[in-house]
């Protein structure tokens, strides 16, 4: 490699800037298009089934498994730190905000930016590259409404019922292990729970946090498979870009969010 | 019949996640849809509500008997006025009862415990429990504490 | 109005720039009606950019793109994909949907663009398959197919709509000869039979020629040369008897653009 020149390092800087803007107001547009083009295709209905199939119902397990995991994890930890202050009753609560708040909507949002995420970039990449994109086009179909349209909305209705299954399925295995393994009294785990949640202010702001970070990843993920550089190492780096900018989009955002819910200012 | 088991799969789906969102209303967060039908209301003054919040529960020899659903200032006595919803089942409560604010375990939530008092007349819709006892500040006592040692040295 | 004059489509000193490179340098080529038109030129040479820019895929710099008495680049988006109805392209890989079989492949234009009955769509599908030879593979997926046989299920379904204008990308790359000597009856066959115009883009010398009514030679970004398959034969532009001959050194130059081999050599940077 040869040594750039300042002036030239300057202009790949500005380069950059600039092809990030284009990006940017690249991936709106297709958004755009795509949600709130008009179309004039039939059967659009079972479109939605069958990516609500492949987006949602097949990332039901690692949702389970895992919202599972963590319940029981935060019950054993809660337990071990609360117990210290004969609080242990309070476990049910800690387990149920934190989960709520916090774990579900954005543990929910990373791991489907890994499952479906990078599965949805991959699919669409690879239709690009066998040209089947191109092909829709020339039979008069466009591929925003056909093929990227029932993709996002699938993501955007997948995403808040998995959050919701991933905390409740937390929550009962925080239960199982506080209550029936730790022996802390069930009837405390959950009026201690009941008394401290709040159905607007913790559930409800946990929905609207994953509905957000549904948004922002199936965005992402469909953009990146539709602009990837139609050959393998293209879809490749479009998968990881996927993973990569949704997770770092949900963490960020998740901040901002709960500055604005739970900040109090 | 393959698009038949994907419409069955999503149905299914779509249904697990609203009874997720029924399950964390109803059990996790305690919404009831039928707790505000069969409860009264009773009012309790205290001095110091420190630390009491809204949807703290109310008991009675350790069993819940409601919960409060507002807390607020009464501009006459300079008092904190505490509405409490009373279950509709526990309607035998005397007018002499008396109202304390506790706390659960040394760090937890506080909530109102009623002790049963010993008139025949009990209270009704819109009553007020006049003999309340405030929650216990940290401060005042070490406050008073100290006031007494120093008393005593003084002596 | 560029109406009927005998040519389907018409491209008027287009250029097309991708960045600052510029793949097509005022560029002019007509293609007639109802006749099988070559499109050949090295690799890399723009061709596939060309059919892009007839199908309305790309959208020249500048120039006017006229097909059908139509001048593409000024359509929306909307007539645009009413307009290629008229157009059935042949890609590369076939660009079969692998979610689909082969009869929906094949019937997946008809469902988005009429309302026929379900009959009538069966058998307009069995007949375009017939067609291609490949009636009895209704039912398989296309990774049950060979490339051949893909890019035949593919021009059956690029027939579907009864269009005026069928392009082909690369038709013969990577085909055994049987599987080459089929495309190639095949293309011509339709063409005849259904009155179409035919493009052809391709690199492959010998079956372009022997199919081609007309042929076009780009390369360089421009157009090299045009005419009969025997009349570029005889040429005696040397771009176009390298290319026609595949002699490999010539006007086109075995090496890519370098400083002196020598004082590279002796220079040890």
């Amino acid at each position: 490699m040869r040594k750039k020149s300042v002036l030239e390092r300057v202009r790949l800087l500005g380069k950059a800037g600039i092809d990030t803007l284009a990006a940017l107001g690249r991936s709106t547009l297709f958004l755009l298009r795509a949600l709130f083009g008009r179309s004039e295709l039939g059967g659009g209905m079972q479109l939605l089934v069958r990516q609500l199939y492949s987006v949602g119902v097949m990332s039901l397990a690692i949702i389970v498994v895992s919202g599972m995991f963590i319940g029981m994890v935060l019950a054993l930890q809660g337990y071990n730190i609360l117990s210290k202050y004969g609080s242990d009753q309070a476990v049910g609560q800690m387990v149920a905000l934190t989960l709520l708040r916090e774990l579900g909507p954005v543990v929910t949002a990373l791991l489907f930016a890994g499952r479906a995420g990078s599965a949805l970039t991959a699919e669409i990449g690879n239709m690009k590259s066998t040209e089947q994109l191109s092909s829709l086009e020339m039979i008069g179909v466009d591929p925003l409404k056909y093929i990227i349209a029932p993709r996002l909305w699938a993501g955007f209705i997948s995403m808040p019922l998995l959050a919701m299954i991933f905390s409740v399925v937390g929550i009962w295995g925080g239960a199982m292990v506080a209550v029936d393994w730790l022996g802390v009294y069930e009837g405390s785990f959950w009026s201690n729970m009941q008394g401290s949640v709040t159905f607007t202010s913790d559930v409800l702001n946990g929905v609207i946090k994953s509905v957000v970070f549904a948004f922002v990843v199936t965005w992402i993920a469909v953009f990146q498979g539709y602009d990837c550089e139609p050959t393998s190492e293209g879809i490749g780096r479009a998968t990881t870009r996927t993973v990569v900018y949704a997770s770092l989009a949900v963490l960020g955002l998740d901040f901002i969010l709960t500055a604005l819910m739970f900040g109090d200012f | 019949m393959q698009i038949r088991t994907l419409e069955i799969g999503v149905g299914l789906f779509l249904l697990a996640g609203l009874l997720a969102l029924l399950l964390l209303a109803l059990r996790v967060s305690g919404l009831s849809p039928t707790a505000d039908t069969n409860t009264y209301t009773l009012y309790a003054h205290f001095d110091n509500i420190a630390g009491l919040t809204v949807r703290a529960k109310v008991t009675m020899a350790g069993v819940n008997i409601g919960k409060i659903t507002a807390i607020d200032l009464d501009r006459d006595t300079y008092t904190g006025r505490v509405t409490m919803a009373i279950d509709e089942s526990v309607n035998n409560l005397p007018t002499d009862s008396t109202a304390s604010i506790l706390t659960a375990g040394l760090l937890g939530e506080k909530y109102i415990g009623i002790s049963v008092g010993g008139e025949e007349e009990v209270l009704k819709e819109g009553g007020t429990i006049r003999d309340t006892q405030s929650s216990l500040v940290l401060e005042d006592l070490i406050g008073k504490f100290l006031m007494n040692s120093v008393n005593k040295e003084a002596k | 109005m560029s109406g009927d004059n005998g040519y389907a489509v018409e491209l008027k000193g287009v250029t097309f720039m991708r960045g600052t490179r510029s793949i097509m340098n005022n560029v002019d080529i007509r293609i007639p009606r109802g006749k099988v038109t070559g499109i050949m030129g090295p690799s890399g040479s723009g061709k596939t950019t060309l059919l892009r820019l007839i199908a309305a895929q790309l959208k020249p710099s500048s120039g006017e793109v006229w097909v059908n008495g139509y001048n593409l680049p000024c359509l929306s988006r909307h007539e645009l994909f009413d307009m290629r109805k008229q157009m059935g392209v042949l890609f590369q890989s076939g660009a079969l949907f692998t979610d689909l079989d082969v009869f929906e492949n094949v019937a997946f234009p008809l469902r988005v663009h009429t309302k026929l009955p379900e009959e009538m769509i069966r058998d307009i599908v069995l007949m375009k398959l017939q067609a291609v030879g490949l009636r009895g593979a209704v039912e398989l997926m296309p990774d049950e197919l060979s490339g051949g046989m893909k890019r035949r299920v593919a021009l059956a379904r690029a027939i579907a709509l009864d269009p005026q204008i069928l392009m082909y990308d690369e038709p013969f790359v990577g085909q055994d000869p049987i599987a080459m000597g089929v495309l190639v009856r095949l293309i011509r066959l339709l063409n005849d039979a259904l009155g179409i115009t035919s493009i052809v883009v391709s690199h492959d010398l010998a079956e372009t020629a022997s199919i081609a009514d007309y042929i076009y030679v780009v390369g360089d970004s421009q157009v090299l040369g045009h005419g009969t398959p025997q009349s570029l034969r005889e040429s005696d532009n040397p771009r176009i008897r390298q290319f026609m001959k595949g002699t490999p050194d010539g006007p086109v130059p075995f090496h890519y653009p370098a400083a002196d081999f020598r004082d590279e050599l002796l220079g040890g940077r």
